[in-house]
């Protein structure tokens, strides 16, 4: 067994080892070899062993020092590009033994930015004294000096204080400005008094990059508790000092703040009343900090609020809010009298924040009496005052104000969902209150259940001639309910105990509302058995989405005598027409019946236009053709017979041209272009196959097109016969002349969903050709009904995306399926090998 | 099957009534002048903002602060001398023809931002420069007290990230993420629904980010620098490299050097709802794992498709990947929601959730009326806009910490409180930026 393992197991294992060892070494050592001619623009390729090996050192200083090493000996031989891929590498794994190595990358300018960053990486002391070493050479430039500088900085090595504070009286600005901020970084007590003790005796505090230096050496000072002192001298000294920029002055506040804690406060106020805006606000937001005690600021905060400039009254009133300092209120009331402008919206909008019931009453009449503006601005004071007591107050109000005052009541009780006035709002409806019917309703519309409805039911029937103040807060109450069927039985309910005509209108009106399939089949019973109510009934089933509704009405007034009844069942046929899911074939069908009907009234033939407007087919043009016209609808027709037209304008270039070629120069901007592109692309198609019917969008509900794609099988692809709805699918040219189709456009942006587009191709004898296509997502093609190509994933549309080859016979059909995972959804199809003259190519409409 | 449900009508009076009545506006309390602005300057008066870097995307964000009645654009930078000419013309030409002055001239063109930061009149800083000049255009904005907007990613390494939020904190600037999905509507509805419970106990997070430059290109030559174009300010601390044209504009984004690649300029908007939805925007995940193809020849070296996963403290997973329909997807143990990225469009299962209202006592991420609006807002009321710096600074880490573990092929353990990869030298070397000279965060 043990020579078994050692024969089969062990043995092999060690010549495999061995071999992809060897293997390594060699594939790194042509990857070095390669560097030596390296240039920009080259293959990489031959570089991915030392990649590949940068990734196996992970924590393993050996490896990291071994490969380091290789790269370094090879450093002097390589080209410029060579050394910059080299000193990317060791930015990840030099180690110190490889330091004196990277110093000629510091002596050239090409590389000395790579040096220092890989200097900047390794930990060890050896590499800060290394950038030392490069700083003090003999004849550096400024450039040089600034990048050893900054790379000391970054290292934060106190090694380096000592180099570093020389170069602070240097002659060059740029480089004593590096020694500034490289000594900021490497921060420190160290570095910070030497930095201090310059910045004090050279007098030189009025350069902002050293505030901001010291300002970050004091700042971790106190971070890490090694020098409060020099901190507090740092930071005292900055703020009083006039030099300072604003924002570092507001840095220092903050400092002072910290050490000092409500000591700073004389400081806090200096800064509030600056000239400074910056420094101001700064000193405004540390009011607002509880370092400062509301007794501490609060005399001083209502003083000042009195006889500050608006300006900063604009910023106390936004400490007095956020602090809720109810101790002010009378003063903020004050000054919303005494003020105008902002000061004065910014006082009332404190007054809801400090959420103080004393300010409920002047907020009323604030509302009450003021512009629109102000009004606006206390009743939003009033809905977001923060009061335990508020909406008992203003219930109150309901009950004992005035008309004026118990309207504003209802509302803001309204806007802040106080449930607890159910009761006092019931009331009022109960009472018929005519100042606060309508606000009460539309509280219940707003915060009202089921339990409200026989309330709401029972006012509805028993005061129907006004009834109708009461339907929206039923609808919408009915609406929560969420049970379809319910909605229809309350109302059904109702119907039977209708005594009168008026009774019944209301009742219609809320079935309306409903619009469910129930709803729209009980309207379709009404329309039969209530001759009297026709015009009320046709109304509100203009709004049922439902193909059987549809066709009711139409019959209905195909036989219908009065001239009122037709109109109102002709507009209420072209609202459903709007929305319900049709084949464009039944639209045109219904659209011709209703223009029959329609006679000579130019408001429903505009309407039943604009309804064949969006109807891809061809009889639909050759209806709009044949019609009569008159001026009044001159204009529409114009429309409906050109959208059309560039609809169907590749299937049916003959007939479309020519009205699209008429209608371009009335046209404007993008339209005129999009329509020129149009033109050129039916001139100039060549191999682009542009006629196609489509069919979709298709979705299942919890499906991805994905998964559309790996698992469903739709009735199109099965058999394209048993499809109703195809209809010709609109191209569009863009300006470098490919023509493709926009799904998105023309159906409407859905996602997640396909659409199959489908074309017949004749040609004269069977032919070997190829298909280019490009899609944005995936897609599937079938050639005679045989799957030939598929692509699953989502992506953006490029021409020749796929190229396959097809074997064509004399008579073919082309199916495709196009998904959509999202946002853009197009295809672009070309056929080559075949000539374009002999092939012909039509949508097929089954 | 279903083909697409018609919006209800119902639903919609429905919405926008409950809508206006939930939604009172709130003004803000203090106005503009108090903290940025001149003394003199009236409450509601404009606020001044430099546009730095104006090329594709530098113009559209100029353009949305151009339709804000409240600010005004003042002064636009590039070292592209053509697109701050370009950016110049569309400034004056839309004052000109707002104000009804045809001479309008008051946009300046600079090329050194450092002169647009100096100048006492700016209120705000737009930055919309490649990624790797992020940071330190930040960092220096916010100590000559800019407010700030800057493009996502907030930067191109997680130390100058960290550099940039210590300065906006210390220096008390706003600062708004370029991450705009955050102000889309339905994000934060979707993350609302999320945060209180609706689908059950959050467990997994999936992002689908499908790289829209998923083809290498081959190597390029060296070409001239075109006229006007400063290219080694455009480097700035980026390692010197010869110049070629796919290396800058818009294809900076797959080099390593400037950007990373679809991960940082997508997972930006993407893995940053991820983080709002799983309420981690101010932490980060405890590990990462991610595999990625990277281009084996060719200038561009960001990954060209990839799967990563993360695990949070919380016990949540995000998983992404290269392909899908672009958008991320909450899935809990009662149901999820899938968030389609630039659009917003929102599915969920059960279909129900998304008529769900948010009650008055659960969390509320808040709305904003636009970006940049959100933006301008704040540097009004000095509130954290949408997307603030931390935010910006989680989501890039995540980014990079990807980014990283992809290039190194293994799993990498992350410390939240240390901000490091733990016992990884090679991985914690990797996420350091480069810096050169003269340029440094300071």
């Amino acid at each position: 067994m043990k020579n078994y393992f050692f024969t089969n197991i062990f043995l092999p294992l060690i010549v495999l080892t061995t071999v992809v060892f060897a293997q390594e070494v060699t594939d790194i050592e042509r990857a070095l070899d390669y560097l030596k001619t390296y240039k920009f623009g080259m293959n990489r390729e031959p570089l991915e062993p030392i990649l590949e090996a940068i990734t196996t050192t992970q924590n393993n200083p050996a490896k990291q020092e071994k490969l380091s090493k290789q790269l370094i000996g090879i450093l002097p031989q390589c080209s410029i590009d060579g050394k910059r891929f080299i000193a990317r590498q060791l930015v990840v794994i030099a180690t110190p033994s490889v330091i004196s190595g990277i110093e000629p990358l510091l002596k050239d300018k090409e590389t000395i930015d790579l040096g220092c960053r890989i200097l900047e990486q390794i930990p060890e002391k050896e590499a800060t004294q290394a950038l030392l070493n490069a700083l003090k050479r003999d004849g550096i430039t400024e450039d040089d000096k600034i990048s050893f500088i900054n790379s000391l900085g970054r290292r934060k090595d106190n090694l380096a204080i000592g180099e570093l504070s020389k170069y602070l009286d240097d002659s060059s600005s740029k480089v004593q400005n590096s020694a500034i901020i490289a000594l900021g970084s490497i921060g420190g007590k160290e570095a910070g008094n030497i930095l201090w003790n310059w910045a004090k005796n050279k007098s030189m505090t009025d350069n902002s990059e050293v505030q901001s230096a010291l300002l970050k050496i004091a700042s971790r000072l106190v971070e890490d508790s090694q020098g409060k002192d020099t901190a507090l001298e740092i930071y005292s000294s900055l703020f009083s000092d006039d030099k300072t920029t604003s924002i570092n002055k507001g840095y220092a506040l903050r400092g002072l703040v910290q050490l000092k804690g409500k000591d700073a406060l004389n400081e806090v106020w200096q800064s509030v009343y600056s000239e400074d805006t910056i420094l101001s606000s700064t000193g405004i937001d540390l009011l607002k900090d509880p370092t400062f005690s509301e007794d501490l600021i609060l005399e001083k905060c209502v003083n000042s609020l009195k006889i500050a400039s608006p300006r900063i009254q604009l910023g106390l009133l936004e400490v007095i809010a956020s602090r809720k300092m109810k101790e002010a209120v009378l003063q903020v009331l004050a000054l919303v009298e005494k003020s105008e402008g902002e000061v004065k919206t910014s006082a009332i909008q404190c007054l809801g924040q400090m959420g103080d019931n004393r300010a409920i009453e002047p907020l009323i009449n604030i509302v009450l009496n003021n512009s629109r503006e102000i009004r606006e601005i206390a009743k939003d004071a009033l809905i977001k005052l923060d009061s335990p007591d508020g909406n008992k107050y203003l219930m109150e109000k309901i009950q004992k104000g005035s008309p004026e005052v118990k309207k504003l009541a209802v509302e803001l009780i309204t806007e802040r969902r106080a449930i607890e006035a159910k009761g006092i709002m019931k009331d009022a409806i109960a009472k018929n209150d005519k100042d606060i019917i309508e606000g009460a309703l539309n509280y219940l519309a707003v915060l009202g259940n089921e339990e409200d409805l026989p309330f709401l039911f029972d006012k509805l029937m028993s005061n129907a001639e006004n009834g109708s103040i009461y339907i929206p807060a039923i609808s919408l109450i009915m609406d929560r309910t969420g049970d379809e069927g319910r909605k229809v039985m309350l109302i059904t309910e109702q119907w039977q105990l209708c005594k009168n005509d008026v009774q019944k209108k209301l009742i219609i009106t809320l079935l309306g509302n409903v619009k469910s399939p129930e709803a729209c089949a009980m309207l379709e019973i009404l329309l039969a058995s209530e001759p009297n109510l026709k015009t009320s009934i046709l109304q509100v089933m203009g709004q049922c989405d439902d193909a059987n509704t549809l066709q009711k009405i139409v019959n209905g007034i195909a036989q219908e005598t009065d001239e009122e009844v037709k109109n109102v069942g002709i507009l209420s046929s072209l609202n459903i027409l709007r929305t319900l899911n049709l084949t464009d074939k039944q639209k045109y069908d219904y659209y011709v019946s209703l223009w029959k009907m329609a006679g000579n009234k130019p408001n429903l033939q505009k309407n039943i236009l604009g309804g064949l407007a969006k109807l891809s087919l061809l009889e639909v043009l050759d209806f709009i053709n044949g019609v009569n016209i008159n001026d009044a609808i001159k204009a529409d027709w114009a429309n409906a017979r050109f959208s059309i037209a560039r609809n169907i304008s590749f299937s049916y270039p003959s007939k479309t041209i020519p009205i699209l070629e008429e209608t371009l120069p009335n046209l404007k901007d993008n339209q005129a272009k999009e329509v020129g592109n149009l033109l050129n692309g039916l001139k100039n198609k060549g191999d682009f196959l542009c006629s196609w019917s489509v069919s979709g969008p298709y979705r299942i509900e919890d499906y991805s097109a994905r998964r559309l794609f790996d698992e469903v099988s739709l009735p199109p692809e099965t058999d394209v016969n048993s499809v109703q709805d195809w209809r010709i699918l609109p191209m569009k040219v863009r300006e470098d002349g490919l023509i493709y189709a926009d799904l998105a456009d023309f159906l409407g942006g859905e996602v997640e969903c396909v659409a199959y587009v489908l074309c017949k191709l004749k040609l004269p004898e069977p032919s070997n050709a190829k298909l280019l296509l490009g899609s944005n997502d995936g897609v599937k093609v079938w050639l005679n009904g045989k799957l030939i190509h598929s692509y699953p994933e989502g992506r953006t549309m490029t021409p020749d995306q796929d190229q396959i080859p097809v074997t064509l016979q004399n008579e073919n059909v082309l199916l495709m399926a196009v998904y959509n995972q999202g946002a853009a959804w197009e295809f672009t199809v070309k056929l080559q090998g075949v000539p374009v003259d002999k092939i012909s190519v039509e949508p097929y409409l089954p | 099957m279903n083909k697409p449900n018609s919006y209800s009508r119902r639903a919609f009076v429905k919405n926008v009534l409950m809508g206006t009545a939930g939604m009172a506006i709130a003004p803000t309390i203090i106005p503009s002048y108090v903290w940025g602005a001149e003394p003199s300057t009236l409450p509601n008066e404009r606020i001044t903002v430099a546009c730095i870097g104006v090329g594709g995307q530098g113009k559209y964000d100029m353009k949305a602060f151009l339709s804000l009645p409240e600010v005004q654009v003042v002064a636009v930078c590039d070292v592209d001398d053509t697109h701050a000419r370009e950016a110049q013309k569309i400034v004056n030409d839309f004052y000109a023809q707002k104000k009804d002055i045809p001479s309008y001239k008051g946009c300046d063109t600079y090329h050194d931002f450092r002169d647009v930061i100096a100048r006492k009149d700016v209120d705000a800083v737009m930055i919309a420069t490649p990624d790797h000049w992020h940071p330190i255009i930040s960092v220096m904005s916010a100590k000559e007290g800019k407010d700030i907007y800057c493009e996502k990613p907030l930067s191109n390494s997680i130390p100058e990230g960290k550099a940039v939020v210590e300065a906006i904190r210390k220096y008390r600037r706003v600062f708004q993420t370029g991450s705009h999905e955050r102000s889309r509507d339905n994000a934060r509805y979707a993350c609302e629904l999320v945060r209180n419970g609706r689908i059950g106990k959050l467990h997994t997070i999936r992002v689908n980010m499908p790289v829209d430059n998923h083809t290498p290109i081959p190597p390029q030559p060296e070409m001239p620098v075109p006229p006007g174009f400063d290219y080694d300010f455009w480097l700035g601390p980026a390692p010197k490299e010869p110049y070629t044209e796919k290396r800058c504009h818009f294809w900076f984004r797959y080099i390593l050097d400037y950007s990373g690649g679809e991960m940082t300029d997508r997972g930006a908007h993407i893995i940053d709802l991820g983080q709002l939805g799983n309420g981690t925007d101010n932490t980060f995940p405890i590990s990462v794992e991610g595999k990625g193809f990277f281009p084996k020849e060719g200038l561009f070296n960001t990954a060209m498709s990839y799967e990563f996963r993360f695990e949070y403290a919380n016990g949540v997973e995000l998983l992404g990947k290269s392909i899908g329909p672009r958008g991320i997807k909450f899935e809990g143990d009662k149901g999820w929601i899938f968030i389609y990225i630039h659009g917003g469009d929102l599915r969920a299962s059960p279909s129900s959730l998304l008529q769900e209202t948010i009650g008055p006592n659960e969390i509320h991420l808040g709305r904003s009326k636009g970006h940049h609006k959100n933006f301008i807002e704040c540097v009004k009321s000095r509130k954290d806009p949408m997307a603030p710096v931390e935010v910006g600074y989680h989501t890039a880490t995540m980014c990079h910490m990807a980014n990283i573990s992809m290039r190194l092929g293994r799993k990498l353990n992350w410390d939240p409180e240390k901000e490091m990869f733990i016992n990884d030298d090679e991985a914690n070397r990797m996420m350091q930026p480069s810096m050169r000279a003269p340029w440094t965060l300071g």
